[in-house]
Formats: structure tokens, C-alpha cells, sequence
């Protein structure tokens, strides 16, 4: 990818909203050339400045209770609109407990928007884990790009040349996870492997329709693995949770890693 | 949801009212709400809902802009891309009055997808649901709008550092 066919992806790219091999493509392209990079740098400070912006703003004194009331109204009257209602709510009690009914969704739903559903992938998470993994491979060079609206990040092991691997010819699940990082939602793995060991990840959510390639059953869920220039991809899938893998590895070797026994949690 | 009203009229009541509007028809069709999606995306769905319909009924306003092409969209960035990047200052100077001036001075067509996407949480095909047209469109929308959007800051920033070069206020 050349800067001109990255530029036009980099707002979206921004976003997470590219589909995985053209995010893979512009991350790559990014990640070599610096005025591309400062380019994103710059919608990010531009995202973040609406942010800031909209974050900043206050509702007036009194709308709250404004809205409440009127909620309040438009509930008994949508209450005693339904046919259903009338016929069953022939009592005062009936009637008393389908006010409350109403005035209990009514809390739901400012609760809902003052409260909104954390987003799957937790970005301070996320940091805190890629601080966590640098000090567990002191020998790779660990960078990650979070895909926060899509609930993935991508995490990338470089190997530093010039400093030793811990620990070669071997294919191992490294270190526990930290059981802060567990508790926020976010995907954790680290393989070292042979000595050439180069894997990536995290990810929750992803879909696994969004990589092609070759499938495989894995016990109770089920991998793809794809390639992508020089990168090879593998995403599996087990119960309700989808694992996403960038590496240098050769594909044999991702579908033979992506196993439920060490892929599992 | 308020801030997001505000920026989008650009008028205190008027965000009032599209608040409670908004929270009102959500009341009313909360059975459509599909439990454990995001309440506050959804909400805010209704309210740009409500906004950009009222803006293509009120005469008044400038038309809504037509859908662009994508070879337009392509064209425009290979242009941007031949483009050599003349500032390193960033934005980071820049007063919130200045953010809120750009904002309002974008076209209602591009404003509504940048304040959405600034907001934590909003998909590109929430966005597309909200504006009732197709994600290809939110995104040719969102690339110019921020454009548009950055040279406007772009020169607000740069007459900070003039005036500052200058040694006036």
C-alpha cells in the first residue's frame, strides 16, 4: 500500500472501521512511513478534539426533571392506551402496579444513558497488558494498535536482534493472566515460539467472518487460517468469544498452535 | 446527548427539545430497543434521527448535500495524498471556541458524522442508521467532513502562531 491509497483509509482507519486485511495493510504502511503516521497523529488530535469538545458540554439545570416528568405522562397514557391494559388492569392496584412498572423502565433507560455498557475492549486495559507483556519478552519489541469500537486490538511482537531470546526452540503459553487484566474484558496471550517467534494479538468480539481462508474444528469451536502478504492470520472461535492472531509464523504453524488446548483460557 | 443536540442545531432550546423528543420516542418504542446494544447509540440514533428530519422539513435550510461518489471520494484523496503536509504545529493550541466556530460552520451533513464519531462507543453502521443512508456514505462523509473540519482549524491554528510570532493577542 502507498501513501496515497493509505490516506484515503486513514479517518476510517482511525475509527476501526476497516475491514481486517485493509486495516492490516494501512497499519503496516503506517507503521514505515512517518509522514503517513503524523498524518494519523493529526485526525486523532482532530477526533479528539470534538471529543473534548462534546464531553465538555453540560446539560442545563431542570432538563433532567423536564424529561422525567414527560416521560412519566407519556407512560400512563401509553399504559391506559393498551387494549390489553384495560381489560387486565380493572383494579386500583392493577393500575397503581403498572404506573410503577412504567416509572421502573423509565430509570432503566436514563440509567442505560447515564450509565452506557462498558465497550468490549478496555483501552487502559489493553495499555496496561502491552506494559505487562514488554516486561515479559524483554527480547521483542512489543507495539499494539487497539481497535477499541471493534473490540480487538492488534499487539505485535518485533524481535530486537541484538537482544537474546529467554527462552529458544520452544513453543510455550507464557506467564498467568493477571487477574486485574482478566477482569477487564480483554483477551491475553503470549506464545513464544522456535526461535523466530513472532505472534500478536487480543480481541474479543471479532467476527470470524471477517477473515477467509483455510477452516479447521478445534474441539468446541472452529479456526480460520489466512495469509496476507507476509503476514498470516488466524482467528478462532470458542463459545462466545473470538481470538484474533497476526504472525510471522508459517500457516501450518498458526493451525497448528490455534489447538483449544493452548488456546483456551 | 445534550452536547450532541447543542452542536447539532446549535441552539440552546432547540437542543432541549430534541433531548426530550428523543427520550420520549424512545420510551414509546423501547420494545424495539434490542437488549444489551448500546441504549446511549441507540438514543442518540433517534435524536439525529429527529434532527435531520426536521431539517429537511424546514424550508429554510440549505438542502442536504447529495450523496457523493466514491470516485469523487477516491479522487479527493489521491489529491490529499499528493498534498505535502505544510504544518507540524497539530491542533493542540487551539481554544474550544475555535473547535465549536469549525463545527458549526460545517455543513449539517458532514457535522452529524464527525460529533457522532467523536462520541465513545458509535459504529460507523450505528452513524448509517442514524443519517438513514449507506455506510459507504458515512464514511466518504466523515473523511471530507474532518477534512473541511482540519483546514478550518488549520488556519485558526496558524493565526494563533501568527499573532503570537507578532507578539499581538
Amino acid at each position: 500500500m502507498n501513501c496515497m491509497q493509505a490516506r484515503k483509509y486513514l479517518s476510517a482507519f482511525m475509527d476501526s472501521e476497516l475491514d481486517v486485511r485493509t486495516n492490516i495493510e494501512v497499519l503496516e504502511h503506517v507503521e514505515m512511513c512517518g509522514a503517513c503516521a503524523q498524518r494519523l497523529e493529526e485526525q486523532r488530535q482532530l477526533k479528539g478534539l470534538v471529543a473534548a469538545h462534546v464531553e465538555s458540554i453540560r446539560a442545563p439545570e431542570g432538563l433532567r426533571a423536564r424529561i422525567m416528568a414527560s416521560l412519566t405522562a407519556a407512560g400512563g397514557r401509553r399504559l391506559l392506551s393498551w387494549a390489553t391494559w384495560r381489560e387486565v388492569a380493572s383494579t386500583e392496584w392493577l393500575k397503581a402496579s403498572a404506573v410503577a412498572a412504567s416509572i421502573i423502565v423509565v430509570f432503566g433507560l436514563v440509567y442505560g444513558v447515564l450509565l452506557a455498557p462498558p465497550t468490549p475492549l478496555n483501552e487502559g486495559a489493553v495499555r496496561a497488558h502491552m506494559a505487562w507483556l514488554g516486561d515479559q519478552v524483554p527480547s521483542f519489541m512489543v507495539t499494539h494498535d487497539a481497535r477499541k469500537a471493534r473490540g480487538y486490538a492488534f499487539v505485535k511482537f518485533v524481535r530486537k536482534p541484538t537482544v537474546p531470546l529467554l527462552d529458544d526452540e520452544a513453543f510455550e503459553l507464557v506467564g498467568a493472566v493477571p487477574a486485574e487484566i482478566e477482569s477487564m474484558n480483554v483477551g491475553h496471550f503470549v506464545f513464544r515460539y522456535k526461535a523466530v517467534t513472532v505472534s500478536m494479538f487480543i480481541f474479543e468480539g471479532l467476527d470470524l467472518d471477517e477473515i477467509a481462508g483455510t477452516e479447521k474444528r478445534i474441539g468446541d469451536g472452529f479456526v480460520k487460517v489466512d495469509s496476507r502478504g507476509r503476514m498470516n492470520l488466524v482467528a478462532w472461535k470458542t463459545g462466545e468469544i473470538t481470538y484474533f492472531l497476526v504472525s510471522g509464523l508459517p500457516q501450518s504453524d498458526l493451525l497448528h498452535i490455534s489447538g483449544p488446548s493452548r488456546a483456551g483460557r | 446527548m445534550y452536547a450532541v443536540a447543542l452542536r447539532l442545531s446549535g441552539d440552546h432550546k432547540e437542543a432541549e427539545d430534541l433531548v426530550q423528543d428523543a427520550m420520549l420516542r424512545g420510551y414509546r418504542f423501547f420494545d424495539r430497543y434490542q437488549e444489551g446494544t448500546n441504549v446511549k447509540a441507540w438514543l442518540l440514533k433517534i435524536l439525529t434521527n429527529i434532527f435531520l428530519n426536521k431539517v429537511k422539513k424546514n424550508a429554510n435550510r440549505p438542502p442536504m448535500v447529495e450523496f457523493e461518489a466514491v470516485e469523487e471520494f477516491i479522487g479527493e484523496a489521491e489529491q490529499e495524498a499528493a498534498e505535502v503536509s505544510s504544518s507540524d504545529r497539530g491542533f493542540r493550541e487551539l481554544l474550544d471556541q475555535d473547535v465549536v466556530r469549525a463545527l458549526d460552520e460545517l455543513p449539517v451533513e458532514y457535522r452529524t458524522p464527525v460529533l457522532l464519531s467523536a462520541i465513545e462507543g458509535l459504529s460507523y453502521r450505528d452513524i448509517a442508521e442514524a443519517m438513514e443512508c449507506p455506510l459507504g456514505t458515512v464514511m466518504s462523509r466523515l473523511y471530507r467532513g474532518r477534512k473541511i473540519l482540519e483546514r478550518s482549524l488549520r488556519l485558526y491554528a496558524h493565526s494563533i502562531g501568527f499573532l503570537r510570532k507578532s507578539g499581538g493577542r
